[in-house]
Order: structure tokens, then C-alpha cells, then sequence
């Protein structure tokens, strides 16, 4: 924390700084928010922020700045979990196609290659639409889209260790591979790993918020930014203007603070490595 | 040539397997034909309509029927419009393919313009001010920058009119005048991406050793920028651009239904949820060319840009 | 460099500009005598006249089509192609003597085989379930000018469905699909997808010539677009509007206000449990406060329902049901805990969710569920798995949807729930209701029919069959210079009555 304070990594301070306020705003979504975020006010429609309702209420007089709130965890907690199914079934098979080589190594990267020439959302629109959608679908979905590009990072790490000193003396040791993959490797490259998926994170953040957007995200039952954003569109003339900036402003800091922290955590990584 | 070789067959290899996925994928999730016959649908009509669009083959003649008709240019007929699929999606497939190049070429001109322009600054707060503007920048998706220009010159300024869409055909000024705001909503972010990586390679650049040999033979900052590092700065910059452009199309799905623009990407999606797979078949084979061929452009501008790059496979 | 990028910049912000003035497109259009009508849905759909499936596509091309009768603005259904209709006194004998002179589209003038054809394809290739089950028991004869038509037994209905049976030139039904010909006051231009479909004056026509002479339906799916392409005057006339969208237009333009003229309800599946216990329905009328539903979604607009009749069929609508059900908790939870369900259950509320007044009207309806202790949540799916899920499968427990007539008929509403019908999808049953449907269909004295659909109505309420909840409320908005624009009570917008002043 002190180093943190003390840095002169400016991205760093500021990505963990909007993050911390996110996450804090977050966790009391979790357990407190000022109104139910579903409840309904009949009197109430589309009325302007005050003091009452700070962000305002939607069209059907429910406290937008309550929603926002879960509606930021729904994203943080949707990104997250496709996030770790990219990042856990990414690395095992980067670290197996790395660490065997071969003909197995050349097939599943040919196959990594091919998805990820394809833009995520666009192939998670397609297969979303194919096969339905149920309210979580879109995580497993993007998931799996996510695996490729952590495999191919995961890969080439394994290929540059494989050589490394300390590798060949384990095997040297007997030590078996799967040992040596997890115990040897595997802590050695966590620090590539984490910037990597701080600015993953911030893509499936992104590309949840346009599933959303599109209305094919999460279910109305949840609140979900981009779901918001997309309804607040209705209203942009007339009605309620502010509806759209506050929930766009909301995906915004979001995309911000994570961009910022990948960045700061890949130079705070670049500086140990000189 | 044995390259453009290796990689024409890989396309074609591709866009079989993936036709043939798709074409798989809505074998499992079932028919259109609930939604032809609409809610009043008897369950005679359902299977006499399913015999006769001839839904009871198997999917290998059904696919190899559809993929021998597609190579001569029949794309089938669509199931809810029931109009010729090539002649609904080829029209639509302009408006798409010029909003994305607008897109492009918007990025290209405006990133490396700006790019080159902070590079150059000599003042510290400028620059610092750029980069955090740029950050800021960056971080908006762009349905939301559609969003804002829609409100802001579309209802604030009535710059012009959301949804007033004309065709090409109409009034070639009004098609561009049109796409011109939802090029910019698509390039933003892009040109912002690109700009912070112009930056940070030339300033890469600035520190080895050649620009410090240059130096030391009395050579001034200003030629030093722009004849030796911006050259080895802008490779990455032109491999980035390439591969945007795939995204692009991504982007333009989302940009099409903001500015309710007639193109290939809201038609995929009314398609998708009206079943109608002809049509959806049809926009995702040419979405996957569109994908690879720019790719493989990228591929062969590479060496081009860089000649220290030998294709060697 | 720096001044290249702005003059860049600039340059391009002129073409912009410019390209974007040309305001007043309105005048323009006035002095031309043309109209463009906006529509929220795309015309995804065949034209031909048989094989229409959505709403949206028959209401508007009932310009162009037209049957032996068709339905007039009051609800009566008058003479169209045929000049008259003689019923024989048993009511099975229906005599047509075909109008002289009405001409197709294409210039041909109909003939009696023409209409023959058009009532043959129709019965073959119909996606419409009930008009087959009808002309399956006609036999439709010529008789020189005439055309005769014996059924097998009366039915009442009969010139409603007659009116569904477009006369199309013999042989056309293929090309029908996207190259329509009709006899009716406007003729087809072109359609561009998701763009426009566009309509010409039928300078031929039989009947009162229209006065617009060209009708462009532009397709606008975003709504936001669609207000701000009507508040910079690039539209003249925009059907179905809601509440919210109508508080973003500005002047110009006035703005009429209408009804739907479908039964939206809470559908409940009586075939499942725990819904096939009537108390359990009860419950979920109590629960459900109709006035609160219609403040939040509709500012209180829109016509509560007690039955599955709108008011718009004056005939058949009983005032006296609205009320059955008054917004009751406490009554809920004491219905729930005699069924035996003193702690709620759990069930979805299925809505389609292309259709934003059901989403909207089921995500309100899902708290008050919740109120009354029932764990109900909302679960979207696509029209077409609504079709085929609920509609078809019958696998749901409730829904929100909304049910049109596709004739002037009571029975276009009520046959649906009769026991043994296809279309019966929430599996209700009830013996006194099917024999009072039967006894209606055959009665051919109009007060004592009336008096027995209405007693159906009552029954679907006293059962609680599905909790109803309102005909809603929606505008249309209207050029100031535009005058004449006439309400039906079916779906349908009219271009021919409109003229600008």
C-alpha cells in the first residue's frame, strides 16, 4: 500500500483508486442500497435527480442510482466469471499445448488462431442467438470465446521457461509434468498473467455491456448496465435525458479504472523487468 | 506465391467449416416454421410445410445442396421475406462495407495525424493533457459515443436527423453525410487506441540506440522523430489498423441499430431472431471471408511495411 | 501538420452539414400529395394475401387486398368485389354477384374464375387455422356473374371470414409473395428491406377514389430515431405510439389517442399445477392491481378488462366483470393458504420480449406477485420460442401476451377456449362454457347470441381462467395538415380516408 501511495506509476494510482471506489460501491450494493431497486413508484416516474433519488428514477419510477449500483456488481460479477473460465481453462490448455509441443501444440493453437480472429461479440451474438439464451448463458459463452487468447499468452510463456534453467534441472530431478507445469512454471508467470487479465476483465466488461446493450445479456430480472442503457434510449427525447448519461458515464469509469490498472500493473512489470 | 497459395486454401477451409457449424447449429435449435405459419398454425400445415421446404433430409445433402447453389451465386430464398437472399443482403452489404471503410479510413488519417502531432509536441503539459484526454477517450464504448451523438447533434443541434437514413442510390452526399457520425462513433475509440501506441512505440524508438548514433552526428529531435522512429513506430500501428478493421464490423452491428442504418448487421439480427437461416447463413459466410481476407491483407502489407519481416513460411 | 488535421476535420464537418439540410421535406411532400407513414416493424413477412402471419403486415396491406366483402370502419362489413350478397333463408346458400369493372392491379378485370381460384388457394395454402375449417365445408360455385357459395351448415360468421378471402388474379399466388396484385385502392411500388415499402394510388380503382397519392411506409425499429425523425417533420403519420414515446413529440403534430384492440392478460396455464386449482387463480387476480400496472406503464391509460373481450366489441363487452377482482392481498394470501399454499410458490411470467408493453407490464406484475408472497420471476424469451414453447408446446406456467381478433366476431376471441380447441393454450376446461360457445355459434337470433357470449365471458371471469388486465392504450400521431384518419375496431390502418387539408 505504501509503495502504491509513494509510486510514481500514475496509471496504477488511479486504476486502484476508481477500482476501490467501484468495489466499494459494489459491496454495499450487495447488502444496502438507499431504494429496492425494484420497487416501483407510481408517483414518481422519470423524475430528475435530487436529493431523493440522486440519479433520478426510470420509467417505471424505480431509483436509477440504486440500480446503478447493482448493476455494476452484475457486471463486475459477470465479467469476473467469464473471466475465470477463460483464465482457468486458458491456462491449462496454453500450458499443455506449451509444454508438449508438437503436433498437439501446432492444432490447438491453429484452433486459438482461428477464433480469435473474430471479434468476441460478434460470435457470442451469433451463438447466443442460436442456441437461446437463458439468464446466465452469456457467461459460459463468453467464456469459452476468452480461452484462446490466455492460451496463446500461457503457451508462449511455457515455451520460454521450458528452456529455462530451472525447468530442465527439476525434470533432471524426475520431477513429473504435471509437477513441474504447476508448481515450477506456473508461479513464475502470474506476473504476465495479471495485467493480461485486468485488461480482460475490462473486455468482457465491455462485451457484456454491448450483449446487453443489444438485449441479449443477462435477464430483466437483474439489473444490468447495458440493459439500462439501451431502455434509457427510449427516453433521450422528452423524457429523461439523464437516465443515458449517468448509466453511460457508469460503464465508462468502469472501462476506465480497469483499463487504467492493466496498464499500470503491465509498466510496474516492465520496470521489474529491467 | 506458395504462400498466397497456403493461404487461399486455408480460407476456403475455413469458411467450410464454419458454413458447415452454422449450418449444423440450427439443425439442433429447430426450424422457422412456427414463425412462417405465424400463432394460428395448424400441426397438418407445420409438417406439410416441413416436407416441403424439405426440412425431413439429412443436413450433409441438405448442406452440400446449399453450398453447391451458394458457389453459383443462389443464396437461397429467404424464409420471411421470401425474397432472394443475395438480393436482401448484397445492397445492405454496401452500406455496411462503407461505413466500415469510412471508419478506417477516419482512424487511419486521425490517429496518425494526432499521433504524430503529440509525438512532436515539444511542450510536456500538452502532451500530458493529450494522454489523459486520450485515456478518458478510450474508455467510452462506442454505443454509447452513438448515443451521445445522436443526443447531442441529432436533438440538441439538429445537425441531422436520427433514423433519416437515404440510400446511396437517392443521394450519394446524403448516404455519406448520414454515415459520417456513426463512422466517428466507430472510429473514436480506435483512433484513440491507436494514437497511445504511436506514442509509446516512438518513445520506445527515441531510446535505442540508432536514434542515439543519429545524435551523436549532430542531428536535430525533429528529424530524428520523423524520419527514424516514427518509420519503425508506425509497424505495429499498421498491423493494429488492420486488424481493427475486423472489429470495426463488430462494432458496426451495434452502431447499425443505434442509427438505425439499414446494413448487413441489423438484418443479422432481425434474421436471428426470426429463424430465418437462409438469411443468416448467408451474412455469416461473408462476415467470415470478410474476417480472413483482411487478415490475409494484413499478413501481406507486413512485409511490404517492413522489409526486416521475410515471409518465410 | 496540426492545420492540416483541422482543415481536414472541418472540411469534413461541412459535407456533413450540408448533406444533412433540406429541412423542410414536409411542404415538399404536401405539394406532391405524398404521405410517409412510420412503422415500428418491418414487414418481415410474405405478402402474399394468404400467408400474411403478422399483424403488422395485414393492416397494412388491407389497402391493397380485398375479398368479396370487407370490413368498414363502423364494423360492418359491406360489399367489396361482389356487389351484394343474398343468403338463402336457411342461411347456408350464399349468392354473390360479382361488382362489374373492378379491375386488378395489373390491369386485368376480375372474373368469376379469378375469385374461385383465390377461395381455392386460400383453403390449400391458409397459415390461418380457422378460415380452412370454414371454407372446408363450402362448396364455391359460378353461376355466370354470380358466385354461390353453399355451406354445409349456417354459420353466422360467415361473410367475416368471406372478408378474409382476398381476390387475387388467377395463378398468382406464387408471385403474390413479393410482387402483391390486389383490387384494392392502392397498389404496390416496391419494398427495400428494413427500409420502406411503397404504395401508389390504384387510379382504377371501383370505389371512392383515395386522395394520397403516395404512400411511403418507412420502417424505423429504434424508437429514439423514429421520434426524432418525426419531430424533424420527415414523417406524417406514425400508428401505435406509446405514452412515453408521444411525450417526446413536439408541434405539428396532433395526436389521437386509441386502443390496441387485443386482450392483454396474465395467460395462466390451468393445465398445470398448481394453476388448475381456481383458488389459486383467484389469488393471482387478487394480487395483481390492475390501476397500479396501468399508472406505472401507461400513466393510468388504457381500457381494464375483465374477460377475454375488449370494449372495442361493444356488443359482447360486460362492463360488470372489470371490477371482479379489486386489488386484495390479504384476500390473496387467505386464497393461497386454503389451497394450501400458506407460504406462496414459485412460477415464471414468460413474456416475448420483442413486445416492450408486455415486458413492461409483466416486470410490474412480477413485484406485486411478489407482494402477495408468491416468488414469481420474470423470464424473456424470443417471439419465435414463444410460438413454439408456449404457445404451441404449452410449457410455461404464465404469460403475458395479448390476443387480437382477426375477424369481427365474438367467437375470433372466445372459440379459442373451448376444451377440445388447438388453440386453447392454457388448457382451460370448462363444460358450461364449451356448450354456451356451441349454442352461440348455431343461434341465429342476434339478442339471444349476445346474451350467450356474453354469459361465456362471465364464465372465463367467475373461473378466473387467466387474469386480465387491460386493452392498451396507444397513439397516433398526425401531421396538422393531414385530416381524415379513421380508427377500425380490428387492426388496420386505412390510407384511403386521409387527405391533406
Amino acid at each position: 500500500m505504501k509503495t502504491l501511495l509513494k509510486s510514481d506509476n500514475w496509471y496504477l494510482k488511479c486504476g486502484a483508486f476508481i477500482m476501490a471506489v467501484i468495489l466499494l460501491t459494489v459491496l454495499t450494493g450487495l447488502f444496502w442500497t438507499p431504494y429496492d431497486p425494484n420497487y416501483m413508484d407510481t408517483s414518481a416516474r422519470l423524475s430528475s435527480p435530487s436529493f431523493a433519488h440522486l440519479f433520478g428514477t426510470d420509467n417505471f419510477g424505480r431509483d436509477i442510482f440504486s440500480r446503478v449500483m447493482q448493476g455494476l456488481g452484475t457486471s463486475f460479477m459477470v465479467s469476473f466469471c467469464i473471466n475465470l473460465i477463460g483464465l482457468i481453462i486458458g491456462t491449462i490448455v496454453g500450458a499443455a499445448a506449451g509444454y508438449s509441443g508438437g503436433l498437439f501444440d501446432d492444432v490447438l493453437m491453429r484452433i486459438c488462431d482461428a477464433i480469435t480472429a473474430f471479434p468476441s461479440v460478434m460470435l457470442a451474438l451469433v451463438i447466443i442467438a442460436v442456441i437461446g439464451r437463458g439468464d446466465m448463458d452469456i457467461i459460459w459463452i463468453l467464456g469459452t470465446l476468452f480461452i484462446p487468447s490466455y492460451a496463446r499468452m500461457v503457451r508462449s510463456e511455457f515455451v520460454q521457461q521450458k528452456s529455462c534453467n530451472y525447468v530442465r534441472m527439476a525434470r533432471l530431478m524426475g520431477a513429473k509434468p504435471l509437477r513441474i507445469i504447476f508448481v515450477h512454471i506456473l508461479p513464475n508467470i502470474y506476473k504476465t498473467l495479471l495485467p493480461a487479465a485486468t485488461i480482460g476483465f475490462n473486455n468482457a466488461v465491455l462485451a457484456e455491456a454491448s450483449m446487453s446493450f443489444l438485449g441479449i445479456g443477462v435477464s430483466a430480472n437483474r439489473p444490468s448496465l447495458g440493459r439500462m442503457l439501451n431502455e434509457s434510449q427510449g427516453f433521450l427525447i422528452g423524457g429523461a435525458p439523464w437516465y443515458a448519461a449517468f448509466v453511460g458515464f457508469s460503464i465508462v469509469l468502469l472501462v476506465m479504472g480497469l483499463a487504467l490498472l492493466g496498464e499500470g500493473l503491465q509498466a510496474e512489470q516492465n520496470r521489474g523487468k529491467k | 506465391m506458395k504462400y498466397v497459395l497456403k493461404k487461399a486454401i486455408n480460407l476456403i477451409l475455413t469458411v467450410v467449416l464454419v458454413s458447415f457449424l452454422a449450418f449444423c447449429a440450427f439443425q439442433i435449435i429447430g426450424d422457422p416454421i412456427a414463425r412462417m405459419l405465424g400463432a394460428e398454425a395448424t400441426p397438418e400445415k407445420i409438417a406439410q410445410l416441413r416436407e416441403e421446404l424439405g426440412f425431413n433430409r439429412p443436413v450433409m445433402t441438405r448442406y452440400l445442396e446449399w453450398a453447391g447453389n451458394f458457389l453459383r451465386g443462389d443464396m437461397g430464398i429467404s424464409y420471411s421475406y421470401k425474397l432472394p437472399v443475395a438480393e436482401m443482403v448484397l445492397p445492405k452489404l454496401g452500406t455496411t462495407v462503407a461505413l466500415t471503410l469510412m471508419a478506417f479510413v477516419l482512424t487511419c488519417v486521425a490517429s496518425i495525424s494526432i499521433g504524430v502531432f503529440q509525438v512532436r509536441l515539444k511542450s510536456a503539459r500538452i502532451d500530458r493533457l493529450m494522454t489523459v484526454a486520450n485515456q478518458i477517450i478510450m474508455s467510452i464504448p462506442p454505443f454509447f459515443i452513438g448515443i451521445l451523438f445522436t443526443c447531442f447533434f441529432g436533438l440538441v443541434l439538429h445537425w441531422f436527423t436520427p433514423g433519416y437514413f437515404v440510400s446511396f442510390k437517392e443521394d450519394p452526399a446524403g448516404f455519406f453525410g448520414y454515415l459520417f457520425l456513426p463512422a466517428v462513433s466507430i472510429a473514436i475509440p480506435k483512433i484513440s487506441q491507436c494514437v497511445k501506441m504511436l506514442r509509446s512505440q516512438t518513445g520506445a524508438e527515441l531510446e535505442k540506440d540508432y536514434i542515439r548514433t543519429a545524435y551523436s552526428r549532430g542531428m536535430n529531435t525533429g528529424f530524428a522523430v520523423n524520419y527514424h522512429a516514427l518509420h519503425n513506430a508506425i509497424i505495429p500501428v499498421i498491423s493494429f489498423l488492420a486488424v481493427s478493421l475486423a472489429e470495426m464490423l463488430a462494432s458496426c452491428i451495434i452502431i447499425e441499430q443505434i442509427f438505425t442504418i439499414p446494413g448487413i448487421g441489423r438484418l443479422l439480427l432481425s434474421s436471428i431472431s426470426s429463424r430465418d437461416f437462409t438469411v443468416v447463413l448467408a451474412i455469416v459466410v461473408i462476415l467470415v471471408i470478410w474476417v480472413i481476407v483482411v487478415n490475409y491483407i494484413a499478413d501481406i502489407i507486413y512485409p511490404l511495411v517492413d522489409p526486416r519481416i521475410k515471409v518465410s513460411k | 501538420m496540426n492545420k492540416k488535421i483541422i482543415s481536414v476535420l472541418l472540411a469534413a464537418l461541412m459535407i456533413f452539414s450540408l448533406c444533412s439540410c433540406g429541412k423542410d421535406k414536409g411542404s415538399e411532400r404536401k405539394a406532391a400529395n405524398e404521405v410517409v407513414i412510420g412503422i415500428a416493424q418491418d414487414l418481415g413477412d410474405s405478402l402474399n394475401p394468404y400467408q400474411m402471419t403478422a399483424a403488422g403486415t395485414k393492416e397494412i396491406m388491407t389497402n391493397l387486398y380485398e375479398g368479396l366483402y370487407k370490413v368498414a370502419p363502423s364494423g360492418d362489413y359491406v360489399p367489396a368485389v361482389a356487389e351484394d350478397c343474398n343468403i338463402s333463408e336457411d342461411g347456408t346458400v350464399y349468392t354473390f354477384p360479382l361488382r362489374q369493372g373492378v379491375k386488378f392491379h395489373n390491369g386485368k378485370e376480375v372474373t368469376a374464375e379469378d375469385v374461385i381460384y383465390s377461395f381455392k388457394t386460400c383453403l390449400e395454402i391458409s397459415v390461418d387455422s380457422s378460415l380452412p375449417a370454414v371454407l372446408q365445408s363450402a362448396d364455391v360455385k359460378s353461376e355466370g356473374n354470380n358466385i354461390v357459395i353453399t355451406l354445409s351448415a349456417a354459420n353466422n360468421d360467415f361473410l367475416a371470414y368471406v372478408s378474409l378471402v382476398y381476390i387475387i388474379p388467377e395463378g398468382y399466388s406464387a408471385e403474390a409473395a413479393t410482387n402483391p396484385v390486389g383490387t384494392g385502392p392502392y397498389k404496390f411500388v416496391s419494398r427495400s428491406v428494413q427500409e420502406s415499402i411503397v404504395f401508389e394510388k390504384f387510379d382504377e380503382y371501383w370505389g371512392t377514389p383515395a386522395s394520397i397519392k403516395k404512400v411511403t411506409c418507412k420502417i424505423h425499429e429504434n424508437s429514439t430515431a423514429l421520434i426524432a425523425a418525426i419531430n424533424a417533420g420527415a414523417i406524417d403519420l406514425v400508428p401505435h405510439l406509446t405514452l412515453d414515446q408521444v411525450a417526446g413529440i413536439g408541434e405539428g403534430y396532433d395526436v389521437l389517442e386509441d386502443s390496441m384492440k387485443l386482450v392483454q392478460a396474465l395467460y395462466l396455464n390451468n393445465a398445470r399445477e398448481p394453476f388448475n386449482d381456481v383458488r389459486v387463480r383467484k389469488a393471482i387476480c387478487y394480487a395483481l392491481d390492475i390501476d397500479e400496472i396501468l399508472k406505472i406503464t401507461a400513466e393510468g391509460h388504457g381500457s381494464k378488462l375483465g374477460s377475454s373481450i375488449y370494449p372495442a366489441f361493444s356488443k359482447y363487452f360486460d362492463e360488470s366483470l372489470v371490477g371482479m377482482y379489486p386489488h386484495n392481498v390479504d384476500e390473496a394470501k387467505r386464497l393461497l393458504t386454503e389451497a394450501g399454499y400458506p407460504d406462496g410458490f414459485s412460477m415464471t411470467v414468460t413474456v416475448p420480449s420483442n413486445y416492450t408493453p408486455h415486458v413492461n407490464v409483466g416486470q410490474v406484475i412480477v413485484r406485486q406477485l411478489q407482494e402477495a408472497g408468491i416468488k414469481a420471476e420474470l423470464k424473456e424469451i424470443e417471439w419465435n420460442s414463444w410460438l413454439t414453447d408456449v404457445y404451441s408446446g404449452r410449457d410455461f406456467d404464465s404469460t403475458v401476451s395479448g390476443f387480437d381478433a382477426s375477424t369481427l366476431t365474438a367467437n375470433a376471441l372466445l372459440a379459442r377456449w373451448t376444451s377440445d380447441n388447438k388453440k386453447n393454450m392454457i388448457g382451460f376446461k370448462s363444460e358450461r362454457y364449451d356448450e354456451l360457445i356451441a349454442k352461440a355459434t348455431v343461434e341465429t337470433d342476434d339478442a339471444i347470441r349476445t346474451q350467450l357470449y356474453k354469459e361465456a365471458t362471465r364464465v372465463l371471469a367467475e373461473e378466473a381462467a387467466n387474469a386480465y388486465i387491460q386493452d392498451l392504450a396507444e397513439y397516433t400521431v398526425i401531421n396538422k395538415d393531414l385530416s381524415g384518419y379513421t380508427f377500425y375496431p380490428l387492426y388496420r390502418i386505412d390510407f384511403t380516408t386521409i387527405y391533406y387539408k
